[in-house]
């Protein structure tokens, strides 16, 4: 069974998103990447409600230095060197990490697909010019392109988001570029041009919703990359600017101090590979539903 | 200068004399003997964990050796051997080791020869007279080091269109003359006391009178210098090597050469936790101003002396004050309130200091004067910015508020200090934290609302001069007080310690109360070296490595 065929002969809506949502809880790597992805959003969403505001410092723990850094009752994961309750910290950097990763991989799509499709769809001239132009940006490695922009414009996490959507685009155009050649021979796009749509209709109407498993993948699996991207931004100085709580910002501060104090370092790290592993899952195991013929077992 | 040590003073004349013995054959090196006293811990931590105390020197156990390769370490990049133009610490190693100066700055900030030998000031002190050495010689050349060069010198740094960073803070000069070939006169437009003190500065190396001429452009690349080095590779940001300079004119006390090394390498590190992790590796061999945040990691090392000295350096949150809305000194005043202070000292520099209240000349300084305290008042504060028409019911105060990210004491004080000053109505501090490249190429100088910061100067009245006063060449706060400038101007003219004192007090006041700068807390000098490393003394300035008295014990692992 696969996506294309299923939605020429146009099942009810109900149907495929039963059979849908049975694979995805029969699908182990899928489940599990969606309880680690749920799990973390929730928590950056409601959690900030709970713990103080991070970026005030107590001046009572601040005064016990160097010993302040340690768990303690009033400090669950400890304190950083300013005396600020790291569980708050982390907990409120997820906003801000998980916020970069989805809109800069929201960006990427809204620049890659319609640019997929329409190179994909038209080929020739476009195609070749285009793709080329794509390829010249994915010769940059991400990270230095996401640098030189923010280094050009000023460091803002707005300006990071910017940053990391651009560096990724290109790589969204190819795939969605590779499915939408793949598709456009179909007889129902045939059947579309024989009966004179236009370009445009074409496009959005018979291919963007055969090629979505692909989209929804890619976008999916890019968040976790963005936000990785994101974070090496903020651990350089370039992304969050202190005192706001950023996962990559925070690594960078511990850094000076993981001989006083590995917890300070410990527990960003560990919310940042939490919540990447998480959508690494929940694409792989998206991929694994939606594209059977990919599949690895 | 007292350094903050309980166990015996460091007798380095001592350990030398009877190492030397050993070594080369005789008594101590030239310049190291009665450089440190002893003292007891002055206790200034009021709130860090530390105790004075606990900083132990012990007597050194390494032998003094000719030979040896010295290891020091920077994390700035160097990016010119020109020093007059230097700006980083890693500059400053560099080009100390390469050049000679007029004078020399001993450890407890007392003025000692080095080109000069002697030198006398007339009546009202408004011109000097410096007798010269006759065996200097340049390293490019061979030729002798003269009159005429450090009269070029002198007139170059000073020319009007100089950009050199020691322009104005090395006395009222108005024109250098040659009287012979050892003679050399400096002419003031004031009288100045302290001109051989003032020359006794890293920025001010002399250079050859026709490099200046003809070829400065060079002097960024190649080695002009006579000092105790010459240059064998130098590759912008990375190591630079330097190797013995034979002809070098000081011996030790017994007449030997100096310096006693074969060679030192001065390697870029990419920040401190490397540069302690190298020095506990015995990787480096002197941590000439060490990390504050891993002063336990460091004191802790085996094999290593440790000593935390009583200094004067602070960092510095500059309001501009030629626009709005630091213009107005309520404003000003109201940001100095918001600060809790020894929340500061403990956050920024690990408690080692003590608490300042926006003077800049601290303790450590001769001629410091208590000013009143001025703890954290939030309630006063929000008054006095509805008096200037801001605050609650006034206009807004949004501000970026900039700070290179190293060293870290000045982002940690940008980072804190703005989260008490956003505990004021209706003000709202963003923190823009930068690369130091970008700090001191842009804001520097320039931005509204930053923070700066310096070690203590050999000189009280040089920073006044240099960053208050309203031609200061680095008045970051571009401040202007008539008031200010001219008792700054009468502390650099007076004849007596007395009197400049008493216009050095009023300095101080004017700045506390109506100042442009909120300064936290002084801040103590820290250094560390290998047990093996002899003749290495810490300044409290931390300016100074004086590579040609470093000598290395057998026990070194690059003897």
């Amino acid at each position: 069974m696969s996506v294309e065929t299923e939605s020429y002969r146009n099942p009810s809506i109900s149907t495929r998103l039963g059979t849908f949502a049975r694979e995805f809880l029969t699908n182990p790597v899928a489940a599990s990447g969606a309880f680690i992805v749920l799990s973390a959003i929730l928590v950056s969403v409601f959690g900030p409600y709970l713990v103080t505001d991070p970026t005030v410092t107590d001046p009572a723990s601040r005064f016990a230095a160097p010993s302040f850094l340690d768990p303690s009752s009033s400090f669950l994961l400890g304190a950083d060197q300013y005396g600020r309750d790291i569980l708050a910290r982390v907990i409120v950097g997820g906003r801000s990490t998980i916020l970069l990763g989805v809109s800069a991989s929201a960006l990427g799509l809204a620049l890659g697909v319609p640019i997929g499709l329409l190179t994909g769809y038209l080929g020739g001239k476009v195609d070749e010019v285009v793709m080329r132009l794509m390829d010249a940006l994915m010769s940059f490695p991400s990270l230095l392109l996401g640098l030189l922009i923010l280094t050009t414009l000023s460091s803002s996490i707005w300006n990071a988001i910017l940053a990391v959507g651009i560096a990724y685009f290109p790589r969204i155009a190819r795939v969605v570029r590779s499915s939408t050649i793949s598709v456009k021979n179909e007889e129902y796009v045939k059947a579309a041009e024989a009966r004179g749509e236009s370009t445009v209709s074409i496009i959005f109407r018979e291919i963007l919703p055969n090629v979505t498993s692909a989209i929804i993948v890619e976008g999916t699996i890019r968040v976790g990359f963005a936000m990785l991207v994101g974070s090496s931004l903020s651990f350089l100085g370039l992304g969050a600017q202190p005192p706001a709580p950023d996962w990559g910002y925070m690594v960078a501060q511990a850094r000076v101090t993981v001989y006083q104090s590995p917890y300070f370092l410990l527990w960003p790290s560990l919310a940042l590979a939490y919540t990447v592993t998480g959508f690494n899952l929940l694409g792989d195991g998206l991929r694994d539903i939606l594209d059977p013929q990919t599949r690895s077992d | 200068m007292r350094d903050k040590t309980t166990a015996q003073p460091m007798n380095v004349s001592a350990v030398n004399r009877r190492t030397l013995l050993k070594g080369v054959g005789a008594g101590a090196a030239m310049g190291l003997a009665g450089c440190m006293s002893g003292g007891e811990s002055q206790g200034t931590n009021d709130g860090g964990g530390d105790s004075g105390g606990e900083e132990s020197t012990q007597t050194p156990a390494g032998e003094l050796n000719r030979g040896g390769h010295l290891r020091l370490s920077a994390i700035a990049s160097a990016d010119t051997l020109n020093g007059w133009q230097l700006d980083s610490k890693h500059e400053r190693l560099i080009i100390q080791s390469l050049n000679s100066y007029l004078t020399w700055m001993k450890p407890d900030l007392t003025v000692g020869p080095d080109l000069a030998t002697d030198w006398e000031a007339n009546e009202d002190a408004t011109q000097w007279t410096f007798y010269l050495r006759e065996d200097a010689t340049w390293h490019h050349n061979g030729d002798r080091v003269v009159a005429e060069d450090i009269a070029a010198t002198a007139n170059a740094i000073y020319a009007e269109d100089s950009t050199a960073a020691g322009k104005g803070s090395l006395g009222p000069l108005e024109s250098a003359e040659v009287v012979d070939d050892t003679t050399v006169r400096f002419n003031l437009s004031a009288s100045d006391g302290l001109i051989p003190r003032r020359w006794a500065r890293t920025v001010a190396p002399i250079y050859p009178a026709d490099v200046i001429e003809n070829r400065r452009d060079e002097m960024a690349t190649t080695d002009f210098g006579s000092g105790p080095f010459e240059l064998e590779s130098f590759s912008a940001g990375d190591e630079t090597v330097l190797t013995p300079y034979d002809d070098y004119y000081l011996t030790d006390e017994d007449g030997n050469q100096l310096p006693y090394l074969d060679k030192v390498t001065i390697t870029q590190l990419p920040d401190t936790n490397t540069q302690v992790t190298s020095f506990r590796n015995e990787d480096v061999d002197i941590l000439w101003n060490a990390s504050r945040s891993q002063w336990d990691r460091i004191k802790s090392a085996s094999g290593v002396n440790s000593k935390r000295i009583d200094a004067s350096g602070f960092t510095v949150i500059q309001m501009r004050s030629d626009k709005p809305p630091f213009d107005d000194n309520r404003v000003r005043t109201a940001f100095k309130l918001a600060v809790n202070r020894s929340a500061l000292l403990n956050g920024a520099a690990s408690g080692l200091g003590t608490v300042a209240y926006d003077n800049p000349i601290g303790p450590a300084y001769p001629g410091h004067s208590d000013v009143p305290e001025r703890t954290q008042d939030l309630d006063e504060a929000a008054r006095l910015l509805e008096e200037a028409g801001y605050g609650e019911s006034g206009d807004p105060i949004e501000l970026d508020f900039y700070a290179p990210s190293s060293p870290s004491k000045v982002l940690d004080t940008t980072v804190i200090a703005a989260e008490h000053f956003n505990q004021l109505p209706n003000v709202t501090i963003n923190v823009q934290q930068q690369s130091y490249d970008n700090w001191i190429s842009n804001t520097w100088l320039n931005a509204q609302f930053y923070t700066s910061w310096y070690t203590q100067r050999p000189t009280t009245d040089t920073l006044l001069l240099q960053v208050w006063h309203s031609e200061g060449s680095w008045n970051e706060a571009h401040w202007s007080d008539e008031e200010f400038d001219q008792a700054a101007d009468a502390a650099r003219s007076a004849q007596t310690e007395e009197e400049r004192n008493e216009h050095l007090a009023t300095c101080q006041q004017i700045l506390h109360e109506r100042g442009p700068s909120v300064i936290s807390f002084y801040i103590d000098a820290l250094t560390a070296q290998q047990e093996y490393v002899n003749g290495f003394d810490p300044y409290p300035t931390q300016k100074w490595v004086r590579s040609q008295q470093v000598s290395l014990g057998d026990d070194a692992p690059t003897q």
